[in-house]
C-alpha cells in the first residue's frame, strides 16, 4: 500500500473535561506490530502461544466484567433459575395490574367476517378465558354469499359452542361480537365503518381482543413478553398464508420447537395469547386429525382444549 | 265577421301560408312515395322478376277466428329450439319480428319470443322466390309471424341472439298480426343497457313517460319481462312461505266507511247517497281476524294512499302484502317470523329466479342483493349511536329523516354487508297510538321497521289489544274516541296479544333488484300525475 504523509502535524487539542477518556483502541495492534519486528527470532509456535495467552487473558477480563455487572444488577448467577425469577417478576407485575377494571369505552361492537372453512377458534378461546371478567356476547349470521354446502359438522359445532350461554357470577361488561359466515378469502373484522378501516387476519383479531380484554391477560407488559408472543403470532400468520403441507412444515416445526415440553407457550402457568393463536390455527389445519402433527403439539393441544373451551 | 277576419289574416300571412302549404305538399308526396314502396313490394313483384313460384308459402294470414285448428303444426318455444336440434327436421315458431335486414337475395330476421331471440334466414332458392324474400323484409317490426323452418346448427356463435348455436332457415312465413309501421318507441332503444362507464355505447334512451304512455311496447323488453316475472315470484313466495308457517289468506274490503290510519291521505268515493273511502291499509281487518281466532293471517291486495308525493318510491295505488299474527308472550316471536319470511323469500328469489335477475342486470347495472341469515336486528338507539358516530346530530326520540335513513343503510352495509335489516324499539312518540309501549322504558315502544337497501319497506308493531289501555293511549294522542269506537269495540270480547306489519310489493321488488324508480316495478303505475294507461 502507499504510505501517506501524516495529515495532521503535531497539534495541541484541548480536550473537554466532560467526556470519558478511552484507552487507545489500537494499542494492541501497535504492540503486535512492534513485537513482530523484534521477535523475528522467536519460533512460530512461541508466537502462537503468545497470541493464545493474550486472548485467554482478555476472555478472563470479560468474564470478570460480566460477573461484576451481574452483581450490580442483582441477578442470580445460576442460569437455570433465571426463568423462574423472571416469571416471579412477571407474576409480581401481573398481581400489580390484575383486576384493573375493563375500559368499557373500548368495547365497541365488532363484526368478524369469516369463511366457514376458517373457523375462528380463537374467539371461542378468548370467550372462555375472559369468562370471569368480560362477556363476549357472540351472535352468528350467515351471509347470502355462502350456501349450505359450505357448512360442515365442525362449523355447526363451533356455532353451538360459541353461542352457548355461560354461567356468570355477576353482571360483567360485555363486548358484542358478530360473526358473519361470508365468502371472504381472509378473515377480517370491522369495528366502526365511519372511524376505522377493516382489519385483516385472525391474528390481528387475537391481538385486538387481547388489548381490549382484561388487563391481567395483556401480553405487552414488558419487551421480553411482547417480543416472544409477537414472534409466535407472526409465525401463525405466516402459517395461515401457506396453502400446501410442504410449505407449512417448517413453521409447524418452529412452533413445535418453541413449545418444547412445556405445558403452555412461554413456559407460562396458564393459557396465553400464543397458546390461543397456535391452537386456533392448528385446529383449523388438522381438524380432528391431531395425529398428523408433531407429538408434543398434539399433546399440548389436547391438554389445553378444556381451558380454551374447544 | 269571423270569416272576414280570417281572410284578412290569411292575406297578411300569405307568404308564410304558401310556404307552409308547400311543405305540406312535399310531406304528402313523400308519404305517398313511402306508401308506394311499402305496398309496392307485393304489388310490383310480378313485374320485378317474373313468376312467383312460392306464392303459397308466405303472405298475410286471414284474421284468426278459430276457423281451423291446424293441429298438425308442431310449435316449439324459442328457448327449447336447442333441444329440438337434430331430433326434428322442421318446426313451427310463432314470434315477433325483433329486427329484419334485407340484403339482395337474403333476408335476416331476429325473431323474438318473450325474452328469447333466434335468427331466421330467408334466402332465395328453388323453393323460395325473390318475392318471398322481399315480403319477409318488408314486414314491420313487432308484427307477429308464424314461421315454418328448419333448425340449422351454426359454427360461429350468433352473439346478438339468446339462441347462439342455431338459426332457422324459413320454409314458410305468415303474418298473424301486423304492427304499425311507425312505433312510438323502439324496443331496441328501450332495452339498451344503462352502462354509464362505457363511452362507446349508444346513448339513445327512452324516457320514463314515453315508456309508461306506451307501456304495452315497453313491457316487451327482456328486462321488463323479467321484472314482472320476478314480481309474480315475490307474491308466490310470500303466499307459499306464510301458508307453510300456518297463516291463512284473508281478503279485506277496499271500500270503507272511515279512514283506517290517521285520517288524512284517503281517497273519497261517492257511495250511493253518502261518501266512502278507499282503504289505506287492511290493518283493522287483519286485527279483527286475529280477534276472531284466525291466529295467523295475511292478505294480498290493493292499497290506496292519497299522498301528493311525486317521488321515486311513492304510488297512489299499490299492492300491499300484509300479515298479522297472535303470539304467546313476546312480540319478537312475530318479528322472527317476519324476518324469516324475508330470508326465505330472498333465498327463493336467489335460487329460483336467477335468470330473471341476470336479465334485469343486463339492462340496469345493479349490485346483487345481499342478506344475512338470521336477519340482522338492531335497536333504534344503536342506530342513533351509529349515526352520531358518523357525525349526525339527532335527538334520542327523533324519527329518521330520509337522508339519515339512507346514511344508516350505508353504514350498516359497510359494517355488516347486508341490504336487509330490522330496526327494533322505535321511540313511542313517533308511532301511532295503537302501538304497545316498551315495558322497561316508557320512551320506547314495541315497534319495528324493516329496511332494504337503506329504504323502509315495512313498518309494524305489537298492537294494544286491551280496550281500556287503547282508550287511554288514544286520549293521550288527543284522538276523538267516537271516531275509532269500532276499532276499540273489536277488542272488547277478548283478543290475544298480536303484532304484524305490511309491505309494498312494488317497493320490495324495486329494492330487491336495486332499481331507481318504483314505476319500473308497477305494471300500470298510478301516481298523482298518472291515471292512464
Amino acid at each position: 500500500m502507499y504510505s501517506l504523509k501524516p495529515i495532521l502535524t503535531q497539534q495541541n487539542i484541548d480536550l473537554p473535561s466532560c467526556m470519558y477518556k478511552m484507552k487507545p483502541v489500537n494499542s494492541n495492534i501497535i504492540e503486535n506490530s512492534c513485537n513482530s519486528k523484534n521477535n523475528s527470532e522467536k519460533s512460530e509456535v512461541e508466537l502462537l502461544e503468545d497470541r493464545q495467552n493474550r486472548i485467554l487473558q482478555k476472555l478472563d477480563e470479560l468474564k470478570q466484567t460480566l460477573l461484576s455487572m451481574r452483581g450490580d444488577l442483582n441477578v442470580c448467577s445460576k442460569p437455570a433459575q433465571q426463568n423462574i425469577q423472571n416469571q416471579q417478576q412477571q407474576k409480581a407485575a401481573k398481581v400489580k395490574i390484575q383486576r384493573k377494571p375493563i375500559d368499557v369505552n373500548n368495547l365497541a361492537e365488532i363484526v368478524v367476517n369469516v369463511h366457514p372453512k376458517n373457523i375462528p377458534y380463537s374467539i371461542l378461546a378468548f370467550r372462555n378465558l375472559f369468562k370471569d371478567r368480560l362477556f363476549l356476547d357472540v351472535e352468528v349470521f350467515t351471509h347470502s354469499s355462502i350456501s349450505n354446502a359450505d357448512f360442515n359438522d365442525l362449523t355447526r359445532d363451533f356455532t353451538d359452542k360459541i353461542t352457548k350461554k355461560l354461567d356468570y357470577v355477576e353482571k360483567l361488561p360485555a363486548l358484542k361480537v358478530t360473526i358473519i359466515w361470508k365468502d371472504v378469502e381472509t378473515t377480517q373484522f370491522i369495528s366502526s365503518p365511519s372511524k376505522f378501516i377493516p382489519v385483516y387476519g385472525e391474528i390481528n383479531i387475537i391481538r385486538y381482543l387481547n388489548r381490549v380484554g382484561p388487563s391481567e391477560h395483556y401480553y405487552e407488559t414488558d419487551h421480553f413478553q411482547a417480543n416472544y408472543h409477537d414472534q409466535v403470532l407472526d409465525v401463525c400468520y405466516q402459517l395461515s398464508k401457506k396453502h400446501s403441507d410442504k410449505e407449512r412444515q417448517q413453521y409447524i416445526q418452529h412452533l413445535s420447537q418453541r413449545l418444547g415440553k412445556d405445558q403452555f407457550y412461554n413456559s407460562a402457568s396458564s393459557l396465553s395469547i400464543s397458546d390461543i393463536a397456535v391452537s386456533s390455527i392448528l385446529k383449523k389445519l388438522y381438524a380432528n386429525d391431531f395425529k398428523r402433527m408433531p407429538a408434543n403439539l398434539s399433546n399440548w393441544l389436547n391438554k389445553i382444549s378444556p381451558f380454551a373451551g374447544y | 265577421m269571423v270569416t272576414e277576419e280570417t281572410a284578412a289574416n290569411s292575406e297578411a300571412q300569405s307568404k308564410k301560408a304558401a310556404k307552409k302549404q308547400a311543405a305540406k305538399a312535399e310531406k304528402a308526396a313523400k308519404k305517398a312515395e313511402h306508401k308506394a314502396t311499402e305496398h309496392g313490394t307485393t304489388e310490383n313483384q310480378d313485374e320485378a322478376s317474373g313468376e312467383d313460384y312460392s306464392k303459397d308459402k308466405y303472405g298475410h294470414c286471414k284474421m284468426i277466428q278459430s276457423a281451423e285448428k291446424l293441429s298438425e303444426r308442431n310449435f316449439v318455444p324459442v328457448h327449447q329450439l336447442g333441444e329440438s336440434l337434430g331430433t326434428q327436421s322442421s318446426v313451427w315458431v310463432r314470434g315477433r319480428i325483433h329486427t329484419s335486414r334485407c340484403k339482395g337475395k337474403q333476408c335476416f330476421i331476429v325473431l323474438r319470443q318473450q325474452s328469447s331471440t333466434v335468427q331466421v334466414l330467408i334466402s332465395v332458392n328453388e323453393n323460395i322466390s325473390k318475392q318471398m324474400v322481399k315480403f319477409s323484409g318488408s314486414i314491420p317490426r313487432e308484427s307477429i309471424v308464424d314461421i315454418h323452418a328448419n333448425i340449422i346448427k351454426v359454427d360461429q356463435k350468433i352473439e346478438s341472439c339468446t339462441e347462439k348455436d342455431l338459426e332457422l332457415h324459413a320454409i314458410e312465413i305468415y303474418v298473424v298480426s301486423q304492427a304499425k309501421a311507425q312505433l312510438p318507441l323502439q324496443i331496441e332503444d328501450a332495452a339498451r343497457p344503462e352502462k354509464k362507464d362505457d363511452p362507446d355505447s349508444l346513448n339513445i334512451r327512452v324516457n320514463q313517460d314515453t315508456r309508461l304512455d306506451n307501456r304495452v311496447l315497453d313491457l316487451r323488453t327482456p328486462a321488463n319481462q323479467a321484472i314482472f316475472r320476478l314480481e309474480a315470484g315475490v307474491c308466490k313466495l310470500f303466499r307459499d312461505i306464510l301458508a307453510n308457517k300456518g297463516f291463512v289468506e284473508i281478503h279485506t274490503p277496499k271500500i270503507i266507511s272511515a279512514a283506517s290510519e290517521g285520517g288524512a291521505n284517503v281517497f273519497t268515493v261517492s257511495y250511493f247517497k253518502e261518501s266512502a273511502y278507499l282503504a289505506q291499509s287492511p290493518q283493522l281487518y287483519k286485527q279483527m281476524a286475529i280477534a276472531a281466532d284466525f291466529d295467523r293471517v295475511f292478505t294480498v291486495g290493493a292499497v290506496f294512499r292519497a299522498e301528493d308525493s311525486n317521488t321515486h318510491r311513492h304510488l297512489t295505488e299499490f299492492v300491499g302484502l300484509d300479515l298479522e299474527m297472535a303470539f304467546k308472550y313476546h312480540y319478537h316471536e312475530v318479528l322472527e317470523t317476519i324476518g324469516n319470511t324475508f330470508t326465505e323469500m330472498f333465498k327463493g328469489l336467489r335460487d329460483n329466479y336467477a335468470n330473471e335477475i341476470t336479465a334485469v342486470g343486463q339492462q340496469y347495472n345493479v349490485e346483487p342483493f345481499k342478506f344475512l341469515e338470521p336477519p340482522l336486528r338492531l335497536e333504534f338507539h344503536q342506530a342513533v349511536q351509529m349515526l352520531r358516530e358518523a357525525g349526525i346530530e339527532m335527538d334520542d326520540e327523533e324519527d329518521l329523516s330520509t337522508p339519515n335513513e339512507k346514511l344508516l343503510g350505508r353504514l350498516i352495509k359497510a359494517k355488516y354487508d347486508t341490504d336487509f335489516y330490522m330496526l327494533d324499539k322505535f321511540p313511542l312518540a313517533i308511532r301511532p297510538f295503537y302501538t304497545m309501549p316498551d315495558p322497561n322504558n316508557p320512551k320506547y315502544s314495541n315497534s319495528y321497521d324493516m329496511f332494504m337497501r337503506g329504504e323502509e319497506i315495512l313498518s309494524g308493531a305489537q298492537r294494544i289489544h286491551d280496550p281500556e289501555y287503547l282508550v287511554e293511549r288514544a286520549k293521550h294522542h288527543a284522538i276523538d274516541i267516537s271516531k275509532i269506537a269500532a276499532y276499540i269495540e273489536a277488542f272488547r270480547f277478548g283478543c290475544p296479544p298480536h303484532a304484524g306489519g305490511g309491505i309494498g310489493m312494488e317497493r320490495v321488488v324495486m329494492l330487491y333488484l336495486g332499481l331507481d324508480n318504483i314505476r319500473k316495478t308497477s305494471m300500470f303505475p298510478r301516481d298523482p300525475k298518472r291515471l292512464t294507461p
